[in-house]
């Protein structure tokens, strides 16, 4: 179809590329293109080169390009590898998987498209379509021990797991005579891989009788892991007694896994026995391993009466005379009972009175403020930690203790103060320093904090740590630094509208006290949600680092650790700090679009001409330029204040709309109140009721007494009597409301 | 018997200072000098935990080239961890060891608040003697006793 000399001159052009030279290649491509403008190859070769010349802000052609060749082309399969290469640059792995699929479909010769093509796959999930590429990449290169794992690991994502063994099984007998001393941990790692696969399968004997075979054989390195799957697979069998026997051995291994003793209970019986007999196992435990804390702790949980209390005693002294810092961490759990606070108390009360060594005293001093506190008697909490304070000032823990008594008593400017006691103490280290920033923080002042946390980071050429927290993927900074935010933004919305009512005539003063206003309404708001993008950022880099595992634990042979990874993933965006940014964002997002004043006042420029005096002018730039010093998080951002977002969001900017959507997507979780909540959120804002209407139920389905219900209540009511919103629709959430209200519900909402 | 050691003052943890000598407040340049000296200062540790702290200084009387010997100026240890433990003692230890062995001086000379009568006494019993010395700036303050002792004997 093409004369020769133009697929020579592309071919040079590809040379070009991949060497880089992205200016010649373009060269190239424009004579191919002049000469012959439907030479597909060529013309998406030049978007991709347009892509690449500027991948961080490529240019527009760069699309047009591609989608010109891709247009006309899509028989072909260079064409299609190279448009998937593109979509794939754009981490656009959806397009990406489907162009590559197409390459292949087209008979490209290019096996390797078939690996790239898996790797999007399974960064979309969609491992339905991921074993045909893992398999065929296999026959085309079966001389690599990764295409088999691959191969296997896709069965296995499938529920395939006869399939996965059985290749599995191929390739061991293939290598068994040609393994060497550095390919033994690989060989480990898919021994146990394979007998997870027959596990799954649910032939629990049989995948017992492969661990001990492999046991045997003495090639598994994991030999904790081993003997975990072994007494599993044994308990399950219901051999509790054979199951036992290994737990023990588990608990010589490390005897401090308190997992361990609990399994070794069950496998005894124990566990549904009397206090007695428990104990006496304990009491044997202890001996084999006096130095473990486990076989101390865990009578303490059943025992009762006189006897806790003696055990009791032994254990919280014997701690305290060492000087063990989380005593009262140790034995919080013992909390969960309140028979046991007075117990726990009066041998603490007894200890701290009697005590000599002022140290120990000290440390008895510590624990009872943790006790005050962890039952809500913050006067008296303070009063212990201040009398240990005036015996030993010098002890970081005390202050940052007493900081957080008064943090929460409310006072959060105190309790920021003793903070960076606690801190100044200890400048090196980082964990109270971080304690500081946060405290700081929790009381909006930013910009202390800031200059805290900039201490310790990596500050080159900046005038504080804000860009580099920013790199470093600081998630608990950013959202506590949103949150401050968010709390500033309604200090200064507050005032707003409470001016707003004042006299029209007003003196040059009160104009540009108002105009300054304004803009820390905007200011703080847009630094709010900057934040909260940032988290999501951070997220949204942590699934995209997954990408090159697919193919690099294969080589390293890892697959267990990489399903794990995969099963992490996949709950990437139910984390609880996730969710606290998605709050966040779509309640502000929400609170935003709904806004009057946002639309008419808060975004616009100065209504009257101010008459800024020069100095007045110059104070204002040297105050801008402070701010951004300690606002900007990325390095070229344009968009210090989070002004342009605004905009966007008040104008329902169509990339908004999408960003959301995907937001309610990632998070919806119908176990999750939270979750849901930005559900309903995210839907009010794309106003698709129905889906609020449902997010709510299930709000109300796992807690009914939530501030949510309250909060989403009236957001289905403002929206029943919006007359923009369809009458249908509005006729739904009448009907559905008042059945809430009904059935009390919302009682107290209304 | 617990664990009692000194250790040097860091830039990090001169934040400790104050809180060992309240009620008396050091200026931040004090601290500074203090640790900048390097090893004329410690901090003394129970357990791991700063609760004293002993500042020296190389003696120079007027119109001397050389130095007479090493002037403790500052040994305070809180009052919880005072006396029982022998962290004064350690603290001397260091200063009257530091003295022989690092600076081939063979005097030390302790200045103390007069009102602090057990040190006084427990440290005479250790062999220094009360005594005036000229020059010595801090030791002529109001309130202050100066103690000496030859190491050589």
């Amino acid at each position: 179809m093409f004369s020769t000399k133009d697929d020579n001159h592309f071919h040079e052009a590809l040379r070009l590329y991949e060497a880089k030279q992205y200016k010649k290649a373009l060269k190239t491509l424009d004579s191919v293109l002049k000469r012959n403008p439907k030479h597909y190859q060529s013309l998406s070769l030049k978007g991709l080169s347009l892509f690449y010349q500027d991948p961080l802000n490529p240019p527009k052609e760069a699309e047009q390009y591609i989608l010109k060749g891709s247009s006309n082309g899509s028989s072909n399969p260079v064409v299609c590898h190279i448009t998937g290469l593109y979509y794939r640059a754009l981490k656009d792995y959806s397009n990406a998987a489907k162009w590559y699929s197409l390459a292949m479909e087209n008979k490209s010769p290019n096996k390797g498209i078939l690996r790239d093509l898996a790797s999007c796959l399974t960064q979309i999930r969609d491992y339905k379509h991921l074993i045909k590429p893992r398999v065929e990449y296999l026959d085309d290169q079966p001389t690599y021990r990764a295409n088999w794992t691959s191969a296997a690991v896709a069965y296995y994502l499938n529920g395939q797991y006869v399939n996965a063994e059985n290749i599995l099984t191929k390739i061991e007998d293939l290598i068994k005579d040609h393994l060497t001393d550095s390919d033994m941990f690989e060989h480990s790692e898919c021994l146990l891989f394979k007998n997870r696969a027959i596990y799954e399968d649910g032939d629990i004997a049989r995948a017992l009788s492969n661990l001990e075979d492999l046991e045997k054989s003495g090639l598994i390195g994991d030999g904790a892991k081993l003997l975990e799957y072994k007494a599993e697979y044994l308990e399950k069998l219901d051999k509790k007694q054979e199951a036992s026997v290994v737990f023990r051995t588990l608990l010589q291994r490390n005897p401090e896994n308190y997992g361990y003793y609990l399994s070794l209970e069950r496998c005894l019986g124990t566990d549904k026995m009397g206090a007695r007999v428990r104990l006496a196992l304990y009491e044997k435990l202890a001996k084999y391993y006096p130095r473990s804390d486990p076989p101390q702790f865990i009578p303490l949980t059943f025992l009762e009466g006189e006897e806790f209390a003696k055990k009791a005693e032994q254990y919280l002294v014997g701690q305290l005379r060492r000087g063990v810092p989380s005593t009262f961490v140790n034995v919080k759990p013992l909390y969960k009972k309140r028979s046991n606070w007075k117990v726990l108390y009066e041998i603490v009360k007894k200890f701290y009175d009697t005590e000599e060594n002022p140290l120990s005293h000290c440390w008895a001093g510590y624990y009872l403020c943790q006790h005050y506190y962890h039952i809500k008697e913050y006067e008296k909490a303070l009063e212990s930690i201040n009398e240990v304070i005036e015996q030993t000032p010098t002890l970081v823990e005390l202050y940052m203790m007493k900081a957080r008594v008064l943090k929460r008593k409310g006072l959060l400017k105190e309790a920021a103060e003793e903070m960076d006691q606690a801190r100044k103490l200890d400048l090196q280290d980082r964990f109270v320093n971080s304690k500081a920033v946060k405290y700081y923080l929790r009381a909006n002042e930013i910009r202390k904090a800031i200059d805290i946390a900039s201490l310790f980071t990596r500050n080159e050429g900046n005038p504080n740590g804000v860009q580099d927290l920013h790199m470093m993927q600081c998630v608990w900074f950013l959202t506590e630094s949103a949150e401050a935010y968010e709390r500033l933004y309604r200090e200064a919305i507050k005032e707003w509208k409470e001016g707003q009512s004042e006299e029209e005539e007003e003196d040059h003063s009160a104009v540009l006290a108002r105009e300054h206003l304004k803009k820390r309404v905007a200011h703080s708001i847009g630094l709010a949600i900057k934040r909260f993008l940032a988290v999501v950022k951070v997220f949204e880099e942590y699934e995209d680092d997954q990408f090159d595992f697919h193919h690099y634990s294969m080589r390293k042979g890892t697959p267990r650790t990489y399903i794990e990874m995969l099963e992490w993933e996949d709950r990437l965006y139910h984390e609880p700090m996730f969710l606290r940014s998605a709050i966040g964002l779509s309640r502000l997002y929400l609170e935003v679009s709904e806004s009057e004043e946002f639309g008419s006042e808060l975004l616009t420029n100065p209504l009257h001409n101010l008459n800024r005096t020069r100095k007045e002018k110059k104070e204002e730039a040297k105050k801008r330029e402070e701010l951004v010093k300690y606002s900007r998080g990325y390095a070229k951002d344009e968009d210090v204040f989070g002004e342009k977002i605004l905009k966007e969001i008040v104008d329902r900017n169509e990339e908004v709309s999408k960003f959301l959507a995907q937001l309610g997507k990632r998070v919806a979780d119908e176990s999750n109140i939270d979750s849901e909540y930005v559900v309903f959120a995210v839907n009010q804002y794309l106003k698709k009721y129905v889906l609020c209407l449902q997010a709510f139920n299930k709000v109300c389905g796992i807690d009914k007494e939530s501030d949510y219900v309250k909060e989403m209540y009236g957001e289905l009511e403002k929206d029943m009597k919006d007359e923009e919103t369809p009458e249908a629709v509005r006729r739904i959430l009448g009907s559905k409301l008042e059945q809430l209200v009904s059935e009390q519900l919302v009682s107290e909402a209304n | 018997m617990p664990r009692i050691a000194t250790d040097n003052l860091t830039v990090n943890n001169l934040g400790i200072f104050n809180k060992i000598t309240a009620p008396k407040e050091y200026s931040e340049k004090f601290i500074k000098e203090c640790q900048e000296s390097g090893d004329l200062c410690q901090y003394g540790y129970f357990e791991e935990v700063p609760v004293g702290v002993v500042v020296s200084k190389s003696f120079v009387p007027k119109n001397a080239k050389s130095p007479l010997g090493l002037a403790v100026v500052v040994l305070r240890v809180l009052e919880a961890y005072s006396k029982k433990f022998g962290l004064e003692d350690a603290l001397l230890e260091y200063i009257e060891k530091l003295a022989v062995e690092k600076k081939h001086l063979h005097r030390v000379f302790l200045v103390l608040d007069k009102t602090d009568e057990w040190l006084i006494g427990h440290f005479k019993e250790r062999g220094y003697e009360e005594g005036d010395v000229e020059g010595l700036e801090e030791g002529s303050e109001e309130g202050k006793v100066v103690l000496k002792r030859d190491l050589a004997n």
